[in-house]
């Protein structure tokens, strides 16, 4: 069992400020980042959860986003010169209070929602991280509280169950323990206290029952039931590290998508066959300095070791956008998602952003088996840009006595329609095609993806999709070259038989949809 | 300034989703728009605002809209409320 301290409050001290301007440029960064945070955790959960589940993000972002709340924290630091963090917290207190007071059991959970996403922006100013639960074993989590976004990114593998003293059904906790299966009774209320980290307790979640130092026979009893029900899993998951390969012998590479060492570990726990997506943009993501080639080189090689002899594709920076920093300059765009985000923004900055990122990868490349993959690519000077900077790099290295892999493959991401439409301008300049189904989606309905209200669109580019993977796909193969697929689609049942069919070479998906995958395709004919 | 009273009739009232379509929908106009109940008023287009008011299932809120385009306002927020939130 693992007892959760409750975090450490948030210290937010009332100081005077002098540069207004600077203070409430602080107060905007900080809520795009973490409107940010919450809409990646959001497309992370966006296969576990439904439509209705995934409001909840959407809800959180509202608030962030209130014209009322973003005013009033404005006109505290102007009017009183007092620190961003200070001023937010002021002002959501103000909410929660009055939200409290109404007596609405709805509301009041509300209030909750409104403490959670000013603390993070609390956090946000203040440079801290929005704090994981670390666990390392199994276990029953007990705590007073714990936040959606604490919920989202739990090692779910290590969770055995939770039990809350605080919360309500109405929660968007309960909500995500139902979805994520986690089995959970909240709101047990303050005897919860006197649990001690000693105790052993058994959780029935589906009976509502919570037995704290059972006697041994009930224990015995139990342990028994919840035995069978391990094994039954255990089968699945050890299938799972078999190729997956159809009745006729048709095989296929399942990969997954990481981004982080936490993921890195699952990956490779589920059977991934190699990483058809590391997203490096977690070193970027959550700080507030730019991340030094060392410190890059250290972050890549802990996630490397956790997969020993696999293959590994690695996408290059994709911030901008959605996904934004504070520490480099970028100007508002009128549409993000079609501005300098990604390499545009990698050579706009170029020595402190992009190089650095080359030169920590290119270290690993002799010593793991990498391969590199560039996001937003339109144009074929566009490739050519990234591979002479590449290859220059390389040169410098080895004069500075470094191995280098000189071959190390590389690849383009087809999310840009121009490169789905005119493969034949970028096949003789790669070693692989790698489908973005949900960029290339958005780019082919002109439907922004982080607005929901054009989310119906989305799904209507799937047959136009698959004609282009068919098409990239022959054209790659003729050239020797091969095609993966890492967006939303890898994964989906519907159409893994006509991927196979095309011919594509690989899958990359959430690890945690592997083991299933592997066992749909192994079905097939 | 024009204005106008109507009921909420949501089983819920003004709660996050219905608050949050009012403040989307209110935001879309140039006019400000203010929103009262109980003696309480609050800006229109701010969802944290509106869920502040309590205004459950049943009630009667005033809408009050000032500004260039304020009568095309005030008709779509009335109806939206009047339509139960199905715009």
């Amino acid at each position: 069992m693992f007892l959760l301290k409750n975090e450490e409050p948030l210290l937010i001290q009332k100081k005077s400020i002098d540069n207004l301007e600077e203070e409430i440029d602080t107060f905007r960064r900080a809520l795009a980042v973490v409107k940010n945070q919450i809409r990646e955790v959001k497309q992370k959960m966006a296969q576990q959860l439904s439509e209705n589940e995934l409001d909840i993000y959407d809800a959180h972002i509202s608030i962030l986003d209130d014209p009322e709340l973003i005013d009033k924290t404005i006109d505290l630091i102007t009017i009183q010169k007092v620190c961003a963090d200070f001023a937010i917290n002021v002002v959501a207190r103000e909410y929660i209070e009055l939200l409290e007071q109404l007596d609405d059991e709805y509301l009041s959970a509300r209030a909750k929602d409104i403490d959670e996403v000013s603390s993070a922006v609390v956090k946000s100013i203040q440079g801290k991280s929005n704090q994981a639960i670390e666990l390392t074993k199994p276990v029953i989590i007990v705590a007073d509280k714990i936040s959606t976004h604490q919920i989202s990114v739990l090692e779910t593998r290590f969770v055995l169950g939770i039990i809350t003293a605080q919360g309500g059904a109405t929660d968007h906790s309960s909500i995500l323990y139902n979805a994520m299966g986690i089995p959970a009774i909240v709101g047990v209320g303050s005897q919860l206290n006197t649990v001690q980290y000693f105790n052993s307790i058994i959780l029935d979640a589906e009976q509502g029952l919570i037995r704290i130092d059972p006697d041994p026979e009930t224990l015995k009893a139990f342990e028994a039931q919840y035995e069978s029900h391990r094994v039954e899993e255990k089968i699945n998951l050890q299938s799972s590290h078999l190729p997956a390969r159809t009745a006729s012998g048709k095989h296929i590479k399942v990969f997954a998508n990481i981004g982080n060492a936490k993921e890195a570990k699952e990956a490779q726990l589920r059977g991934a066959d190699g990483v058809g997506l590391l997203r490096t943009e977690f070193c970027f993501l959550d700080r507030k300095t730019l991340p030094s080639e060392d410190e890059q080189y250290e972050m890549y090689k802990q996630m490397l070791d956790e997969l020993p002899g696999k293959e590994v594709i690695i996408r290059l920076i994709d911030i901008g956008s959605d996904k934004m920093v504070s520490y480099i300059e970028m100007d508002e765009e009128e549409n993000p998602a079609l501005g300098i985000r990604a390499l545009r923004l990698g050579f706009k900055h170029y020595d402190s952003l992009l190089r650095p990122q080359i030169r920590a990868l290119l270290r690993l490349s002799a010593a793991f088996d990498i391969q590199l993959l560039f996001p937003m690519i339109a144009t074929q000077q566009g490739l050519k840009d990234i591979k002479e900077a590449i290859h220059k790099e390389m040169i410098i290295l080895k004069t500075e006595g470094v191995a280098v892999n000189t071959s190390i493959p590389m690849g383009i991401m087809v999310e840009i329609p121009n490169v789905a439409l005119m493969p034949e301008l970028f096949v003789d300049d790669v070693d692989f095609f790698s489908f973005g189904t949900n960029d290339l989606a958005q780019y082919m309905m002109a439907a922004d993806r982080t607005n929901t209200s054009v989310a119906s669109y989305l799904p209507k580019a799937i047959p136009g999709i698959l004609k282009l993977i068919e098409k990239v796909t022959e054209i790659a193969h003729d050239r020797g070259k091969w095609v993966g697929i890492c967006g939303g689609l890898a994964a989906d049942t519907k159409l893994i038989e006509t991927f196979i069919g095309f011919g594509v070479d690989e899958l990359s998906m959430p690890s945690a949809l592997i083991p299933k995958t592997k066992a749909f395709i192994r079905e097939l004919e | 300034m024009i204005k106008d009273t109507v009921v909420v009739i949501d089983k819920i009232g003004f709660h996050a989703r219905t608050a949050s379509l009012f403040a989307k929908k209110a935001g879309e106009f140039e006019s400000t728009v203010q929103v009262s109940f109980n003696d309480k008023t609050v800006n229109g287009k701010s969802m944290l605002g509106i869920m502040t008011l309590g205004a459950k299932s049943d009630t009667a809120i005033e809408i009050m809209v000032d500004g260039q385009d304020e009568k095309q306002a005030l008709e779509v927020l009335v109806d939206l409320i009047n339509n139960n939130f199905n715009s």
